[in-house]
């Protein structure tokens, strides 16, 4: 299928990516969440900037799409390495997608946060189970991981109109944020 | 980052994706694959990139990825395309799953440079075993080569299954200088 780009020029573009919305946590909470989510973007884009308040070390967080979970609908393959071996491992079958690993908490060096970002492609397709590509990034100085982890959601095909990413243990740190952005395709 | 075209098979499978007269005002280019092939084996397909027509044995590629129980990694030289190894599922696989993959192709237009491609990928399919259950990774391939790519046909074995779809981007950069 061609297509060709010959009077393509950018002076005449949109930008692609378009800030839709941010949240801040205050400490008070475990969850953040974006809800209505327009569906006039072709794809999406999340990131995370997070530290937890938990009195460990690290912690995980959660990621969930349109309040489901407890339909057993997510699974999830990763790839790490924590600076001295790499692993791969997989989720089947799980009520939420585990999405960040080693998120700094309370028990880490001060200041520090995990920075991860989550690609969703065609999040609007009542055609197909959406998946999601994420970059994860958490060093604290002598240990941490980066990981990349394909996250599947298998709800009979289904709009994504809201997500939220929440920590397994202790509420976001002050601090913490995600940024939702959409990503525009031709003609958006 | 601008939008600058999009290919999709909504209404029927097709074999490849073709974008030509990639203009050469960008600095960078990134495409965005949502893919599935309508072949069936239990090794997913490759995702490949002609680039400006046939150049054999003008590529390489390296990729670290995961299966969900081990890491590998795999390369190959005198390659004829830009390629990202096992990311495209196919009709063997749990119906509705489609890889992703997001690649980047930096300074595209540079004619005193050879071009590299650096991509990551990703596909779940709830279960199961090697080489079937899913795999994601990070993969870089080099176009050796310095004309500017102006022609991209991305590819799998056999067609592409319906509802697929590739986005092309431009990415500019600011033309303020640094001291």
């Amino acid at each position: 299928m061609p297509v060709s780009l010959a009077s393509s020029s950018a002076a005449s573009m949109h930008g692609a990516m378009v800030p839709i919305a941010n949240v801040a946590a205050s400490g008070s909470s475990n969850s953040l969440s974006f809800s209505n989510i327009p569906s006039n973007y072709q794809d999406l884009m999340i990131v995370l900037n997070a530290r937890s308040t938990n009195a460990s070390t690290t912690t995980q967080a959660i990621m969930f799409f349109n309040g489901d979970t407890g339909s057993s609908s997510y699974s999830a393959t990763w790839l790490n390495g924590n600076g001295s071996s790499v692993s791969s491992g997989r989720d089947t079958n799980f009520s939420q997608l585990y999405c960040v690993d080693g998120m700094p908490a309370a028990s880490a060096t001060s200041g520090i946060f995990s920075s991860t970002t989550f690609h969703i492609l065609n999040y609007t397709s009542t055609s197909a189970f959406k998946t999601v590509l994420i970059r994860q990034a958490a060093d604290l100085n002598g240990s941490g991981l980066t990981r990349l982890t394909v996250g599947l959601w298998r709800a009979t095909p289904a709009a994504i109109t809201s997500l939220g990413v929440n920590t397994v243990s202790g509420n976001y740190a002050t601090g913490s944020t995600m940024s939702l952005y959409g990503i525009r395709s031709v003609g958006q | 980052m601008f939008p600058l075209a999009s290919i999709n098979m909504n209404s029927g499978a097709a074999a490849s994706f073709n974008f030509t007269n990639i203009p050469s005002t960008f600095t960078h280019l990134q495409l965005r694959c949502f893919v599935r092939a309508t072949s069936s084996q239990s090794t997913p397909y490759d995702l490949t990139l002609t680039v400006n027509g046939t150049n054999p044995t003008e590529f390489a590629y390296h990729q670290l990825r995961g299966d969900g129980s081990s890491v590998s990694s795999a390369n190959l030289t005198s390659d004829n395309v830009f390629r990202i190894p096992l990311a495209v599922p196919d009709a063997f696989h749990t119906a509705n799953v489609f890889g992703n993959v997001v690649i980047d192709i930096l300074d595209y237009a540079n004619t005193n440079k050879s071009k590299t491609m650096r991509a990551i990928f990703g596909w779940d399919n709830n279960g199961g075993s090697s080489p079937s259950a899913g795999w994601t990774g990070l993969t870089s391939s080099g176009w050796f080569n310095t004309n500017a790519i102006n022609r991209l046909e991305i590819a799998t074995f056999g067609n592409f299954s319906q509802y697929s779809r590739v986005d092309l981007y431009g990415i500019s950069t600011s033309t303020a200088t640094g001291a």
